[in-house]
């Protein structure tokens, strides 16, 4: 029972860490259409500049996180900018980004080492460095822990709702369900782009610097699977609110992390080595998108047999040489439907 | 004043399915003309519309707005004075935001979209006005997505959006041809109204004769990438549907379909 509980107060705290990480993917995959694998390398990123900043420049820990975030959305904005502006598919852009920033945040542990040898591992209570959760070797409180995540998560959450209803923000989103309005509008589609990548990988190094103080530790490999991760908390959580039209995205979003995480963190009391939950993340988001398509298919299938509207005939006749009347496809349905609607 | 100089435009250039479309064609819009341009499919009035806009450029020549030569300058800068609908109706706006959402960014046209509130409770009472004046009923939907509306309801909403801010040129590609005859009706009717009312300059292609004839100033047939057909004012008003329609299957039989 106690381990049981201690899992669940580990899985909220991951949960809220995460949400953080999906509020990104939802910018990028869900707005923009955009599944953003760099995200796998801007975790770290802001995990390493967090840390750096912490240690070496004896920062507040919130600044820290800004640092994070800085760090993230620099990086975000090169994904956006491979694609928009040099034409490199969205999956090849994310993974050319994520691949550099394997070697760079290795790179950047030396700050941290002050000799030339990088390590993998970096821990706050040995080396001394003061997170939001650790004073010296004297841990915080799980609960407070949750608190103080919470009303992070919560102040994010806040802003961005905030965001999305300001000009610029209205055209992040227009950007993503019609390119060719925000062009009409006068303004660049790939600067919106490259806008939200650079947002969205921001909010994921702002998570991975608050992964490090979380758990006391920089780990360079941490950036592995939160693509995934991610993807599945935004698809779940949607998925879940999908009908309920007063629930802001935002906040679907974060239900969605907190379900995934605990869930993951639940199946770690079978799998005690942890061998296993790379593959479990894998398998269970597969199933997601699975489930999620035959929802969706059984959606537009219903959408397919709705009554067309009645054409008078008189009226055709008056036409004279006027097209065919073309029928409206469902080519409307946004891509990501399953992740809108 | 648009003018379109010396345009030479080739798709597929140097391949096995080369289509040249225009070769030194030249074309002016004067201000204050409501163009009408028909003609077969394929003869080079939407490659028109797109070179007029920016969204592609011509191999060689010129393009002129006011006699500065805007021929490279990107889309989406000289979009901002011009208006543009297009055949389909989802193209006008976003879809997954309502009409007062949409009218807000049209209304911002031009301007910064910076951290500023998006939608102002005050322009309500001023777009809600704006949507009535369409006679579709839409006043009441005024939070409803605009995904949820018909072909023609986004049609007039994409219509009032690309005329609210001033603008150089309206373009029209067969903006009422996705709609039935009743709502294209409506929605042409509405194009007419905004034209006149606001004095706007506007190219609009349509394959309906009878609109062509009915509305607008001046007239333009257009085949395999040459005019045939030019008329205005007074001239225009002479023409009737069986002089175009002539004309047209004249052509027709020329190339033999
Ligand atoms: N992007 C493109 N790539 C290749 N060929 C093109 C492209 N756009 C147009 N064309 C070709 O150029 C010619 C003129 O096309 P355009 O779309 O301007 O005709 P249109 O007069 O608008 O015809 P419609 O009445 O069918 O809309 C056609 O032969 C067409 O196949
Ligand atoms: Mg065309």
């Amino acid at each position: 029972m106690s381990l049981f509980f201690n899992t669940t107060v580990s899985g909220i705290q991951l949960g809220l860490c995460y949400a953080i990480v999906a509020f990104g993917m939802y910018i990028a995959y869900s707005i923009l259409d955009f599944p953003d694998l760099s995200t796998d390398g801007t975790f770290p990123l802001g995990g390493v500049i967090g840390t750096i900043l912490l240690y070496r420049a004896g920062v507040h820990p919130i600044i820290a996180l800004m640092g994070g975030f800085v760090a993230g959305s620099v990086f975000g904005a090169l994904t956006g900018i491979l694609h928009v502006k040099f034409k490199i598919s969205k999956l090849l852009s994310g993974i050319i980004v994520m691949t550099a920033l394997l070697s760079i945040t290795l790179a950047l542990t030396t700050l941290l080492t002050q000799t030339e040898y990088t390590v993998s591992n970096y821990s706050y209570i040995a080396h001394g460095i003061n997170g939001l959760f650790n004073k010296g070797v004297n841990k915080t409180n799980p609960y407070l822990v949750i608190v103080i995540l919470l009303a992070l998560v919560i102040v994010i959450k806040i802003l961005l709702d905030l965001f999305f209803k300001s000009k610029a923000g209205m055209m992040l989103i227009a950007t993503g369900n019609n390119e060719t309005l925000i062009t009409s509008l006068g303004k660049d589609v790939g600067f919106y782009k490259i806008l939200g990548l650079s947002i969205a990988n921001g909010l994921v190094g702002f998570a991975g610097a608050l992964y490090a103080q979380m758990t006391m530790n920089y780990d360079n490999t941490s950036g592995t699977g939160k693509v995934v991760l991610a993807l599945a908390s935004v698809i779940i959580g949607l998925a879940i609110f999908s009908k309920a039209k007063f629930v802001k995205p935002t906040t679907a979003v974060i239900v969605g992390a907190l379900i995934y995480a605990l869930a993951l963190n639940y199946f770690t009391l079978v799998d005690k080595n942890g061998t296993y939950l790379k593959l479990m993340n894998a398998v269970a988001f597969a199933l997601i998108l699975i489930i999620n398509n035959l929802v969706k298919k059984q959606r537009i299938k219903k959408k397919k047999i709705s009554p067309k509207t009645p054409t008078n005939i008189d009226d055709q006749v008056m036409n004279i040489l006027s097209l065919p009347d073309k029928q409206e496809t469902i080519e409307d349905v946004p891509v990501t439907e399953e992740a809108q609607s | 004043m648009i003018e379109l100089i010396d345009i030479s435009k080739k798709f597929n250039a140097h391949t096995v399915n080369e289509t040249t479309v225009f070769s030194d064609f030249n074309f002016t819009v004067e201000k204050g003309q409501f163009i009408s341009v028909i003609g077969s499919n394929g003869s080079g009035k939407t490659t028109l519309l797109n070179i007029t806009a920016g969204s592609i450029l011509p191999d060689v020549g010129k393009v002129l707005l006011n006699g500065k030569d805007i021929t490279t300058q990107p889309e989406f800068i000289r979009a901002r004075r011009f208006g543009r609908v297009f055949q389909d109706p989802s193209k006008g706006v976003a879809s997954n935001m309502t009409i007062m959402e949409n009218l807000s960014l049209a209304d911002n046209k031009g301007k910064m979209f910076g951290l500023t509130r998006g939608v102002s409770k005050k322009k309500f009472q001023e777009y809600q006005d704006m949507v009535a004046s369409i006679g579709l009923g839409l006043e009441d939907k005024m939070h409803v997505k605009m995904g949820a509306l018909s072909g023609g309801q986004r049609q007039s909403v994409s219509l009032l959006m690309a005329t609210m801010t001033p603008i150089d040129i309206l373009l029209l590609d067969e903006h009422t041809a996705a709609l039935d005859p009743k709502t294209a009706e409506v929605v042409m009717q509405l194009t007419n109204k905004i034209i006149k009312e606001k004095n706007l300059t506007a190219l609009m292609v349509t394959h309906n004769l009878r609109y062509a004839l009915e509305y607008g100033n001046r007239i333009v047939m257009m085949h395999q990438g040459h005019v045939i057909l030019d008329k205005k004012d007074k001239e225009k008003e002479k023409l009737v549907v069986d002089d175009v329609l002539n004309l047209f299957n004249n052509i027709s039989i020329e190339v033999g379909n």
